[in-house]
């Protein structure tokens, strides 16, 4: 801008350290209580001088819990997920934008309708169904009990699929948003190109691989950093899909740490843990941050 | 190698387009020869675009058929129709470099890789791409990205090809010169070429023969001299020619056309009504024509176009002579040479056969209307 801003520029700066405090300081208070002894922790209750026992901390965490088992189990479920959401996102963007075909535009709005209803809202139902994946088509079978009577007893096919990473993910892929996002992009992509290869004697998949895909690189790497992310941040449904310890996701574990309620929870081995959960995405955020911000611009030249 | 000697016309029979109830192209019949430059010329909306999709099968007919090289092809699929297509923004694959660009439709049908540096390299001399093969089209200037185009286009060899207004998004200098290359590739390669657009300089420039059409259906489909100096209706007369050409309801009786308050206008034997036509540049001064008033003028350099105002009001645009020079006299008298009159019919505006004027007519007689 021209016209002198120093003043706004004082100003805007005082709410930029204003909102980096606000959002700093529990995580200086994490970092501090994670360097504390419990002993340290039960004599001074919260302090705010950090002590020397984090290594100690961090290597009791390690090999005494199931946190480490655990944040593997976050990074293949969110793999999983983000890789699954990616992929629908792309197939189903693909047909809503290059397509004319019936229903296109009903198909995409009940794919939207679906940000609005969040697996917390379905959970009861997303429980019996993952318990047993065969269960709609029990139901649908022995609706009025016509296969009762055709193959003398109820059908009940059994596949229970809880406790296991494709239990834990799949029921978190059907999500919409990253659809919408996708839509938006393709929409930027000048229809020429595929009119173009079409000329080009191009097929539809071809198209999909050799032009669409590669012009898409930015935008779906910052998709599947956010699906990545909302993935491991997910706490109700990995709660209820996986119940034995080795299955469980990082941020569930995290809550069971302490979780005999007996004596004062050890608050420093907490937040030790919470740091390691922390850093997977964290050094991916670290990592990608100039394709995500690229990619959310959604320029891709 | 991409001399092309086979030359495939196009024919165009009983061709409906319609989008749902509305038909965009209603019933068009043409015949384009094999090797000929066609323009299709008309305003926006008028299913040009439309018209080039269907000839490429990027749109289904919704009746009609279409051949190329005497073949049926309204069923094919469009690589199997043996052209190629450049479009208005070029459509480039961004990702790739410039012989990638060139080369990928010889990669998607499987031609080895040899061949295929040959012929890229062959279809990059050929538009005059210069050193940019390992460049993305993103580094390129517009002029460049349109020669990518072209060259994509030519390096499958085909028997026609079509430009959706590729000269559009480039600046006037460029335009001009893009226009001059494109007309010399046509001669080298000679394939049958079809071209659309809005611009009448285009067309007028590059056709050997001009369609123009209106609301989808053919005007006229004639040499641009033709198209220029016998318009077969109003549309074309008014579309064609900058300025367009003056249009004046006359009615005609004992040998003169008077406007509507009595003002005879010009000598013509036609009787009735009549919408009369005539350029801007064959409206000639005169010391015993009309008295008109100069209500605006345009200075454009070689010359100016001058609106005047007729006795009972009527607006008439006159450009002046090439090169001439200095101020008109205030009481400016003008005459409209009878040899240089259209006239067209009031009700369809189509040309009347009787009042075509002889076109080897170009310097204007200058037969005075008495007044």
């Amino acid at each position: 801008m021209i016209e002198n801003t120093s003043s706004i520029d004082r100003v805007a700066g005082a709410i930029l350290i204003a909102g980096l405090l606000f959002v700093l300081t529990p995580l200086a208070f994490v970092v501090i209580t994670a360097t504390q002894s419990y002993e340290d922790f039960l004599r001074n209750n919260f302090s705010l001088i950090p002590g020397s026992h984090f290594l100690e901390n961090f290597r009791e965490v390690w090999s005494r819990t199931d946190l480490p088992r655990q944040t593997l189990n976050s990074i293949i479920v969110g793999g999983i997920v983000a890789t699954g959401r990616v992929a629908l996102a792309v197939t189903t963007s693909y047909a809503v934008v290059f397509f004319t075909g019936r229903g296109r535009g009903f198909v995409y709005a009940l794919v939207v309708a679906s940000i609005m209803l969040p697996l917390e809202l379905m959970i009861i139902t997303a429980y019996q169904v993952t318990a047993n994946v065969a269960l709609p088509l029990n139901v649908v079978a022995n609706l009025g009990g016509w296969w009762g009577a055709l193959f003398g007893g109820p059908l009940d096919l059994q596949w229970n699929l809880l406790d296991t990473y494709a239990g834990i993910s799949i029921p978190l892929m059907a999500q919409g948003s990253c659809t919408m996002i996708l839509v938006q992009f393709f929409r930027t992509i000048p229809p020429q190109l595929a009119r173009a290869a079409i000329v080009d004697g191009v097929g539809p998949l071809r198209f999909l691989w050799d032009i669409l895909l590669p012009l898409s690189k930015g935008p779906l790497t910052a998709l599947g950093i956010y699906m990545f992310i909302s993935a491991w941040i997910q706490y109700m449904w990995p709660l209820v899909a996986a119940s034995s310890p080795a299955r469980t996701m990082a941020v569930v574990g995290l809550t069971r740490l302490q979780e005999d309620g007996e004596r004062i929870p050890d608050f420093p081995l907490q937040m030790t843990g919470a740091i390691l959960v922390t850093l997977p995405p964290l050094i991916l955020i670290a990592l990608f941050q100039r394709r995500i911000v690229r990619g959310l611009t959604l320029s891709e030249k | 190698m991409l001399e092309t000697s086979s030359t495939a016309a196009i024919g165009l029979h009983g061709l409906v387009k319609s989008y749902g109830e509305t038909p965009v192209i209603p019933g068009l019949d043409a015949e384009l020869r094999g090797g000929e430059f066609t323009v299709i010329l008309g305003p926006s909306g008028c299913g040009k675009s439309t018209l080039l999709n269907c000839i490429a099968g990027l749109e289904r007919l919704s009746a009609g058929r279409i051949t190329i090289g005497g073949r049926e092809v309204q069923e094919e699929e469009p690589k199997n129709r043996r052209l190629a297509m450049v479009f208005q923004n070029y459509a480039l694959y961004p990702h790739m470099t410039v012989a990638e660009n060139i080369g990928y439709a010889l990669k998607v049908a499987g031609v080895n890789k040899t061949e295929r540096a040959a012929r890229v390299a062959e279809a990059a001399r050929v538009v005059e791409l210069g050193d940019y093969l390992d460049r993305r089209p993103g580094q390129l200037s517009g002029g460049q990205r349109q020669r990518v185009a072209i060259a994509r286009a030519v390096v499958r060899e085909p028997q026609v090809l079509l430009y959706d207004e590729p000269l559009s998004n480039l600046d006037a200098k460029l335009r001009h010169d893009m226009r001059r290359e494109l007309a010399e590739l046509h001669r080298r390669i000679g394939a049958t070429s079809v071209f659309v657009t809005h611009d009448q300089v285009e067309a007028m420039t590059l056709a050997d023969r001009i369609m123009v059409l209106n609301k989808g259906r053919i005007e006229q489909f004639d040499t641009p001299e033709a198209i220029y100096h016998r318009p077969a209706s109003t549309f074309v007369a008014g579309f064609i020619g900058s300025p367009a050409m003056n249009l004046v309801d006359v009615t005609g009786e004992g040998g003169v056309l008077r406007l509507a308050d009595g003002t005879a206008l010009a000598a013509h034997s036609h009787r009735g009504p009549a919408i009369l036509g005539i350029r801007p540049e064959l409206v000639v001064p005169a010391p015993d024509g009309l008295p008109v008033q100069i209500t605006y003028r345009e200075e454009l350099g070689a010359h100016a176009v001058l609106t005047l105002r007729l006795p009972d009001g009527t607006a008439l645009r006159m450009a002046t002579a090439l090169g001439q020079r200095g101020g008109l006299p205030t009481d400016l008298r003008v005459a409209l040479p009878a040899a240089e009159l259209h006239l067209f019919d009031p009700l369809t505006g189509k040309a009347l056969a009787s009042a075509t004027p002889a076109t080897q007519t170009k310097k204007a007689q200058h037969d005075h209307v008495p007044s």
